[in-house]
């Protein structure tokens, strides 16, 4: 089954197109790179897909289910966004712990193992507003892939983080696939999309495309 | 609605993390020390003790009260919709109806916490007796007629109409039922509007749901008072069958039980219907 099936959608802001008629297939089980300038639609794309924003025409399709914006349960998916919030007051682990009380589905040990994945165990009941930012990074990457996700949709995933924690991800990511996981990555960094991605699409102009 | 609680349990846990919160409190704290001074003196200068059940529904009976309970709810409410940091990883984890379910319970429990706050403060700073007896006593039952002991002024409406019709302990539970009617009723439309607009023009219509008691005792006619929730708080407009123009309590409950139900349908309205839901979402969060 085809993990995600984009269907000409369009997405306008006032007078400006940012998506024009977009379609594309997003096989499971497989690494999809996403790139394009500053601007060029990308976080807007993924935003639509996880069902976060509308779309004005067309329709998107994830595990056979069409995405209707925040309508109800959304798929079984993992979200990392390019700038992520946290609860500030709150520990690392009371974060994730309220986060998965929503879905009602994973157990603590899950959660302090989606922490220990990403390498916070020490810092798991410091208050997240002491966390510099490749530990709140981190710490997005633990609360996307906590609930064991089908899908995981990241806009730059590598933000702030150092090499080796950028290694470990990169690993990490790479395990999902391994695993059938759907992985749909946005990243400036060339580098972290030719290691990665199976499939790279290039967004210019409002038109998506696939990269050579 | 178990995620809807789970929402709801988070913000209630947030709202007791606020520092604002507890300078809130020490403000009504500090209100209703002052309002209940002249009820304090009578203690003294009398050598009686108040009926403090009964002192509270005539302390929220008087247009003061009324008018700091309405605003104050403004502002215990003035932090909706709530859109949090965390406020896209939430919504990818539930969908929009839970997502207002949780707003709209964390608001009939914080009215209800509100209101009950707001007593415990009045009962415990009137220096009165805590008695469930069915009578009102000595001092209110003067008071009631109209004596007023050696020039001290006591800022609480009595009223013989709703004295002889209830117990202090039954007063109470209907103002204080009225009161959390009131203050859901003021949540959920700052809720909604600032849904489908913003803060402001949803907090403009709070504050104008608390004011319109005070107008309405300064300009308006006395039949405007059935179109004011606030007033319905009031046991001397709404047991007063002596003032025909004031509504009735079989008046205000349904119609308050009917407006806080629309409004609780209109925040899922805005939310499941309209575009405001992302918007909110995603302005509040980049």
């Amino acid at each position: 089954m085809n993990a995600i099936e984009i269907h000409n959608i369009s997405k306008c802001f006032g007078e400006k197109t940012v998506l024009k008629d977009i379609s594309a297939t997003l096989e499971s089980g497989k690494i999809h790179g996403l790139v394009g300038d500053n601007g060029s639609g990308k976080s807007v794309l993924l935003k639509c897909i996880c069902g976060l924003m509308p779309v004005d025409e067309g329709s998107i399709t994830m595990l056979g289910t069409k995405v209707l914006p925040g309508r109800g349960n959304m798929p079984n998916i993992g979200l990392i966004i390019e700038h992520p919030g946290f609860l500030g007051e709150l520990s690392g682990y009371s974060n994730l712990k309220y986060l998965a009380g929503i879905r009602g589905k994973i157990r603590h040990e899950d959660i302090l193992r989606a922490i220990d994945t990403v390498g916070l165990t020490d810092a798991k009941k410091r208050r997240v507003g002491k966390y510099s930012l490749g530990m709140r990074q981190r710490l997005a990457i633990a609360q996307a892939i906590m609930e064991d996700p089908d899908i995981l949709i990241m806009d730059e995933p590598f933000n702030g983080l150092d090499k080796t924690a950028t290694r470990l991800m990169r690993t990490l990511f790479l395990q999902f696939r391994e695993a059938g996981k759907t992985l749909i990555i946005a990243s400036h960094n060339p580098a972290d999309i030719d290691m990665l991605c199976d499939v790279v699409f290039e967004i210019e102009n409002g038109e998506l495309s696939l990269k050579a | 609605m178990k995620r809807g609680m789970h929402l709801c349990g988070v913000q209630l846990k947030q709202l007791l993390l606020t520092p604002t919160t507890y300078v809130f409190l020490g403000l009504l704290f500090v209100y209703f020390y002052k309002l209940n001074e002249a009820a304090r003196l009578l203690h003294v200068v009398t050598g009686l003790r108040l009926n403090a059940i009964g002192y509270t529904v005539g302390a929220f009976s008087s247009n003061g009260a009324a008018l700091v309970f309405g605003l104050g709810a403004v502002a215990v409410f003035s932090g909706l919709p709530l859109v949090r940091e965390n406020a896209v990883f939430e919504a990818v984890r539930c969908g929009r109806g839970t997502w207002v379910s949780g707003r709209i319970l964390f608001v009939v429990f914080v009215s209800f916490a509100y209101t009950l706050i707001m007593a415990l403060l009045c009962v415990l700073t009137s220096g009165g007796e805590v008695s469930f007896a069915p009578g009102w006593g000595k001092l209110i039952n003067t008071l009631v007629n109209g004596y007023v002991f050696e020039g001290i002024q006591i800022d609480a409406e009595f009223r013989l109409s709703y004295t002889t019709m209830y117990t202090p302990s039954a007063a109470l539970a209907i103002t204080l039922a009225m009161c959390w009617g009131a203050a859901t009723l003021i949540g959920l439309t700052i809720l909604w509007l600032s849904l489908l607009a913003s803060r402001i023009p949803a907090l403009l219509a709070g504050t104008v749901i608390a004011l319109f008691d005070f107008i309405i005792s300064e300009k308006l006619p006395y039949w405007a008072y059935h179109y004011s929730p606030v007033s319905f708080t009031r046991m001397s407009i709404v047991s007063n069958p002596d003032m025909p123009h004031y509504p009735t309590l079989e008046y205000a409950v349904p119609v308050l039980l009917a407006a806080v139900a629309v409004s609780a349908a209109l925040c899922y309205a805005v939310t499941l219907r309209s575009k405001a839901f992302s918007g909110i979402l995603l302005k509040e969060q980049y």
